[in-house]
């Protein structure tokens, strides 16, 4: 049997850059099924977002084009100076790169992450992680957030049914309430 | 406004089941697999393959029949697995390869219900057989495992494993 030959962008990587890649496929594909339904809808992950957030400026990161005519969406500054943030994770992204992605904003008051779990990657088997990916998920999150309180929201056996491919079904909102 | 939780809240129009399939069946990478068939019939299932061509035999989902154009020979099942099926396939078309091109049939799948698939296939055809697989859309841990180790784990003996794109795959079994 043949060995597959591994792209390089598997390799183990160690960046370290607060960003989330984007492209305009995702928010395509949104409108596409949003078109399906004859009358005015929202996905319920997007109306679970516009709900979390305020009037105040959101530091955006990834995924974040559709929010902009719907939330004071801000994409440029420091994202210190803001007091919520947006993350909308869509494209296939590392462990490590989702990592330092959300450094940027892990003391920032009210975070959403926003995580589509079919396009995350390790290049490399980690045993140390739990079995129950959902589970594993909110660990990985708990550890860029810790000591915060943390809604997990998700789709237990998430398959196709569910939009996640234009707007995650698995969210993170993470505020500093300890209740 | 109305809130959408799935695909379970509304019907699908015919017009959108065409888009829905045609974003579903993109033609990517399709001569990967036109380039390695041997010569003779070759049966491509939930494929979209191209009626038109003599050589080649469509099977699709009974659920799509309303989107084809019914001039096309194209031929439809309810059950993939369905041993009348595979015995209708085998005695009467006697194909040399069956395709399985970004079929849903081998989408959200976890790797055991995949490697099911793929042993079920070996199973069933005594011809080449060649499954497209995107292991984004493969249900595993990804924090936990790499996705070389759950290629590796599900592919049966005779497999070439060509590597189309980054988590993209060709499986060219026999």
């Amino acid at each position: 049997m043949a060995k597959p030959k591994f792209p390089k962008s598997l390799e183990e990587q160690n960046e370290n850059s607060c960003r989330i890649r984007s492209n305009a496929f995702v928010s395509a594909w949104r409108t596409t099924q949003k078109s399906f339904v004859p009358e005015e809808i929202e996905f319920a992950q997007d109306q679970r977002i516009l709900d979390f957030f305020d009037d105040r400026p959101i530091y955006g990161i990834g995924t974040v084009e559709y929010f902009r005519g719907k939330l004071n969406i801000i994409t440029e500054d420091d994202p210190q100076s803001h007091k919520q943030a947006l993350a909308i994770i869509s494209l296939p992204t590392s462990d490590l790169e989702l990592f330092y992605g959300l450094e940027c904003v892990k003391h920032i008051d009210k975070v959403c992450v926003s995580v589509n779990k079919y396009v995350l990657w390790t290049p490399s088997n980690k045993d140390d992680v739990i079995e129950d990916y959902d589970t594993a998920l909110l660990e990985f999150i708990k550890t860029i957030f810790p000591n915060r309180h943390i809604e997990h929201v998700y789709v237990k056996g998430l398959k196709g049914h569910h939009f996640n491919f234009a707007s995650p079904t698995t969210q993170f909102f993470i505020t500093n309430e300890n209740n | 406004m109305k809130i959408i939780e799935s695909y379970k809240d509304f019907e699908l129009t015919a017009e959108s089941k065409k888009k829905l399939y045609a974003e579903m069946h993109i033609v990517e990478y399709l001569d990967n697999i036109t380039k390695r068939l041997p010569a003779g019939k070759s049966v491509w299932i939930d494929s979209n393959g191209d009626a038109t061509n003599t050589n080649i035999v469509a099977f699709e989902d009974e659920k799509w029949k309303e989107i084809f154009d019914p001039s096309l020979p194209i031929k439809f099942y309810r059950y993939f697995n369905s041993p009348t099926l595979v015995q209708a396939i085998n005695k009467y078309i006697k194909p040399t390869a069956v395709v399985i091109h970004q079929s849903e049939e081998f989408k959200y799948l976890t790797p055991d219900e995949l490697q099911y698939k793929i042993e079920f296939m070996v199973d069933s055809y005594p011809t080449k057989i060649f499954i497209y697989v995107d292991l984004h859309l493969i249900d595993f841990n990804k924090l936990k495992y790499s996705y070389k180790h759950i290629i590796e784990s599900v592919v049966t003996q005779n497999t070439i494993i060509h590597n189309l794109d980054d988590f993209k795959y060709l499986l060219e079994i026999n």
